[in-house]
């Protein structure tokens, strides 16, 4: 028994790693934009279908799959900002953009979801090799399958580049702006269509890299997209926006209680599990666990929540 | 303050669009007749379609039962919740329950089902009551997500995956396959009273209190609604024609599967009633219908059903945000600006109505009696008696001192001009006192009871109102219904009376014309501008507009925080008469302005802040010449 739940939780943080590389993605196009992009959960089933496509049916090398389903990410990324975002900027006649976006990010979503089934199929659920060895290390006296470690390991260094990319270069220093303060960084001569859409690319990269890593687990199918879309919302909600290491947390904390307490109860509670946790903290601390008043960055920008 | 924004252009070249808008609105009786004609023509479709088509048509009608919830909530009331899915699905599945299970009748599981959907309903909005926007939607989303796998979990009782089936026809109709007439006809008659019902709480009291929480909701709470309940009440009130469309699924097919109630639905409703137009009462049957007849015409199982929604979707939300009704009374509005001579009130008799406004002589009107709806008050209070004091009022933001012990009286019938440079805590004294900010030490009296702590719309309700820097008014409605605003905090508005036109109501409702007339003579608002949008009002009017809602319920004090920004001189001087009015009319007037010589001009006192202390109280003229020179920048 106590291997049992040793073993749930390390799966709990390895799934939840995943939300959290989500969560960034999202809290990255959030920050810059104001735009909750329901897009990205196609961009995590892309990058698990890519990754079948290429990794598992045409066997190509690991780092070249990666760099693919990175770019088909950044292109569902570009795509979601130029169909669903940019020709809502500075419309007049809508309440506000995030209101106007929400419906169009929600359309693209269902279109470019419904594009994948109609050509992949539907129900279909193809079983994804794994990228790392299947056989259990044994850590601690426990048997850990290692793509859990390499989720975490992913996770962890994503979190750190972002961290020293924010805080040390320029392109960070943009970001920050942008974040701080859309007007003032537009009267400062940042461009923030580019700076927007850059983000929409590499949040989207983000959520493909997600559906990279977490394909062997979930096998490459249609459903992740929402499923992950809405898992990933959650991580973020619960850590609390504005903030990548709440972010992360939320993630590990949302694959806990998704994984954790299906050793004793039917695993189709899972989700219900989820949202119960995500009603309760939100209902405590609107905020999130993290959260106050968003942090991303080291910024203070939190815009239309 | 530059010698442009002092001399505006004159008041009839402006361009008032809203009188457009409003001429370009079919008569009452053209809209009645319309509605009659479509009803009718619905009744009798069993007369030429086939079983088929009145099946389907059938569907539509509960589609659009549905989507009467979402623009309760998210059109008129702005509150971005979608939990119709779950409602729909929960309502469904107790009648089909509880009648397969415990062998309840049709009748019987109509309260149980509108019961249990509205207490879900009210349940997966509660986050609403402290999240905002998007952060709710998504999150009533989630509950759409999950709710199939839940309910499926719970096999004993709902068949799973394998549907529940068995389910008792609706009362009075044989089992049958597909839909007959009689069964079309009871829902086409469900849809017909919900629809009178949205209808009539529309244009009620509540109809005003919906949309001022959408548009303007930190004046509603000024105006003393408290907001939280409204929302509670929102989530009942836009959840009940989703539970009653649930029944009426359950007892009409016989059979329900969770596949029913998906996330899709809420995508096809959403989508539905953003494209039809949110907050209007066609708006969400013209948009259901339209994706309805879409998706059914590629297949309901098509797999490019959810392509096309999802397309449709990103054309519609992009080329058409405000949706099709609207859009359509806006190209009509224009072309009626051209083709201006077919239609009556054109734009300059309103032009010239906002001109004469104010310049019609002092007024005889009185306010509505102040203690009537200010609970907090003394009937015997005399003029010049204090009605309202602040006592050493301290406030430190992050260990900032803003307000440094503020005491500050006002007596009844006296305008009092607050004055002082930016960051001398007026703003902030301003708040404290109507409760939006809680102050750290010090006691506010009205009427000698101490109202410091209490919410603002409970302050409010008692006889304290404001006005903003920036009007915050509903675009939407008219000026009448944005004075109206003003006497909905007082007491508890009856929505069932409201939903229904109850006789009771209507009484009332024709009592609060009758005050907001009497505040619009006071004020100086002419009758032609009355029933005119205000979105298309010069500011100066809005302001008036403004304080005709806050001194409406006969306030004890009324807080104007810098009306005079951004008018000219005619508008300036109305203003001041306006002032002068309400506060002969028996209410405490404070007024925050930086434009001394209007603050001369108007007010009976001056204090003067500066640092987050008063340095100066005395008479108008009183201010030394430097400070005065000082604050007029």
């Amino acid at each position: 028994m106590g291997a049992l739940v040793a073993n749930a939780i390390v799966a709990g943080l390895g799934v939840g790693s995943i939300y959290g590389i989500i969560a960034m993605g999202y809290t990255l196009i959030l920050g810059a934009s104001g735009v909750f992009n329901f897009a990205q959960g196609s961009a995590v089933m892309a990058g698990a279908l890519v990754s079948f496509g290429l990794g598992t049916q045409l066997h190509y090398p690991v780092l070249v799959v990666v760099g693919i389903v990175m770019a088909t990410g950044g292109v569902v990324g570009l795509v979601s900002h130029t169909i669903a975002v940019l020709p809502l900027t500075h419309r007049t006649g809508i309440s506000s953009l995030t209101f106007g976006t929400f419906l169009s990010t929600l359309g693209l979503g269902l279109a470019f979801n419904s594009i994948v089934s109609l050509t992949f199929g539907d129900g279909t659920i193809e079983p994804v090799n794994f990228y790392v060895s299947t056989t259990s290390i044994r850590v601690f006296g426990l048997d850990i399958r290692p793509i859990y470690l390499v989720m975490m390991g992913v996770t962890a260094a994503l979190a750190i580049i972002f961290e020293y990319i924010s805080r040390a270069t320029p392109t960070g220093l943009v970001m920050r702006a942008v974040f701080n303060d859309i007007e003032g960084a537009a009267i400062a001569g940042i461009s923030i269509t580019s700076a927007v859409r850059r983000v929409f690319v590499v949040g989207c990269m983000l959520a493909a890299l997600a559906g990279f890593l977490v394909a062997p687990i979930s096998f490459a199918q249609t459903g992740i997209a929402n499923q992950y879309a809405f898992y990933g919302f959650a991580a973020m909600a619960i850590g609390g926006y504005g903030s990548f290491v709440g972010a992360i947390l939320g993630g590990l904390l949302v694959g806990l209680v998704g994984e954790v307490p299906v050793i004793w109860i039917n695993p189709n509670w899972s989700g219900a599990l989820i949202y119960a946790a995500l009603l309760v903290i939100l209902l405590a601390r609107p905020q999130g666990i993290f959260g106050s008043g968003g942090s991303a960055f080291g910024a203070a920008a939190i815009r239309e929540v | 303050m530059s010698i442009e924004e002092q001399t505006p252009a004159p008041l009839h070249t402006r361009r008032p669009p809203a009188a457009i808008a409003t001429a370009a609105r079919y008569p009452r009786p053209t809209r009645m007749a319309l509605a009659a004609v479509v009803i009718i023509l619905a009744a009798l479709l069993p007369e030429y379609a086939g079983v088929s088509e009145l099946t389907r048509v059938q569907q539509v009608l509960l589609y659009v039962m549905v989507a009467f919830g979402l623009n309760i909530g998210l059109g008129y009331a702005g509150e971005f919740a979608v939990a119709q899915p779950v409602v729909l699905g929960f309502s469904a599945y107790t009648a089909g329950v509880l009648n397969t299970h415990y062998g309840l009748g049709p009748w019987l599981t109509l309260p149980c089902s509108v019961v249990g959907g509205c207490l879900v309903g009210f349940a997966l909005s509660a986050p609403g009551f402290r999240l905002r926007g998007w952060y709710l939607a998504i999150t009533t989303f989630f509950a759409a997500v999950i709710f199939p796998d839940v309910v499926n979990l719970c096999q004993s009782l709902t068949g799973g995956t394998n549907g529940l089936a068995g389910i008792a026809p609706l009362p009075g109709v044989g089992l049958v396959l597909g839909s007959s007439s009689h069964q079309y006809w009871i829902i086409l008659g469900i849809t017909v009273v919900l629809l009178v019902g949205m209808y009539n709480l529309s244009r009620s009291t509540w109809g005003v209190i919906l949309r001022g929480l959408r548009d303007a909701p930190l004046a509603t709470e000024a105006c003393g609604v408290n907001v939280v309940a409204t929302k509670a009440l929102v989530s009942i009130v836009s959840s009940f024609p989703v539970a009653l469309a649930g029944w009426t699924w359950a007892h009409a097919y016989t059979v329900i599967s969770t596949s029913s109630f998906s996330l899709n639905i809420g995508i096809v409703i959403v989508a539905g009633v953003v494209l039809g137009g949110m907050g209007s009462v066609w708006g969400p049957i013209i948009g259901t219908v339209i994706v309805e007849i879409v998706s059914l015409w590629i297949g309901p199982f098509s797999s490019y059903n959810p392509l096309v929604v999802g397309i449709a979707i990103i054309v519609f939300s992009i080329g058409l945000p405000r949706g099709i009704v609207h859009a359509w009374g806006a190209s009509t509005a224009r072309l009626a600006s051209r083709l201006g001579w077919i239609f009556a009130t054109p734009a300059a008799a309103l032009a010239e109505a906002v001109a004469a406004g104010g310049s019609d002589g002092p007024s005889t009107a009185s306010l509505p009696d102040a203690t009537a709806s200010a609970p907090g008050s003394d009937a015997g209070v005399a003029p010049g008696a204090v009605i309202f004091a602040t006592r050493g009022i301290r406030k430190r933001f992050a260990g900032i001192s803003v307000l440094e012990g503020v005491d500050l009286t006002i007596r009844r019938g006296e305008v009092v001009g607050l004055v002082g440079p930016n960051g001398s805590g007026k703003t902030t004294l301003l708040n404290v006192v109507t409760g939006h900010i809680p102050a750290d030490e010090g006691e506010v009296l009205l009427f000698d009871k101490p109202v410091l702590g209490l919410s603002p719309h409970t302050i409010a309700a008692r006889g304290v109102r404001r006005t903003f820097q920036v009007p915050r008014l509903i675009g939407e409605m008219s000026v009448i219904e944005n004075i109206r605003l003003g006497l909905l905090g007082a007491r508890s508005q009856n929505v069932i009376g409201g939903i229904f036109q109850l006789p009771g109501y209507r009484a009332r409702t024709r009592a609060q014309r009758r005050d907001i007339d009497a505040v619009c003579d006071l004020v100086g608002l002419p009758p032609a501008l009355r029933d005119q949008r205000v979105d298309g009002l010069p500011l100066g009017t809005r302001r008036v507009v403004e304080v005709a809602r806050a001194v409406v319920s006969g306030p004890a004090i009324v807080c104007l925080d810098e009306p005079g920004a951004g008018l000219g001189g005619a508008e300036l001087d109305r203003l001041g008469q306006v002032m002068r009015r309400v506060a002969d009319a028996g209410s405490g007037v404070l007024v925050i302005e930086h434009n001394l010589a209007f603050v001369k001009r108007v007010t009976d006192r001056v204090v003067e802040m500066q640092d987050g202390r008063v340095v100066a109280g005395g008479e108008p003229d009183g201010i030394p010449a430097p400070d005065a020179a000082n604050l007029s920048k």
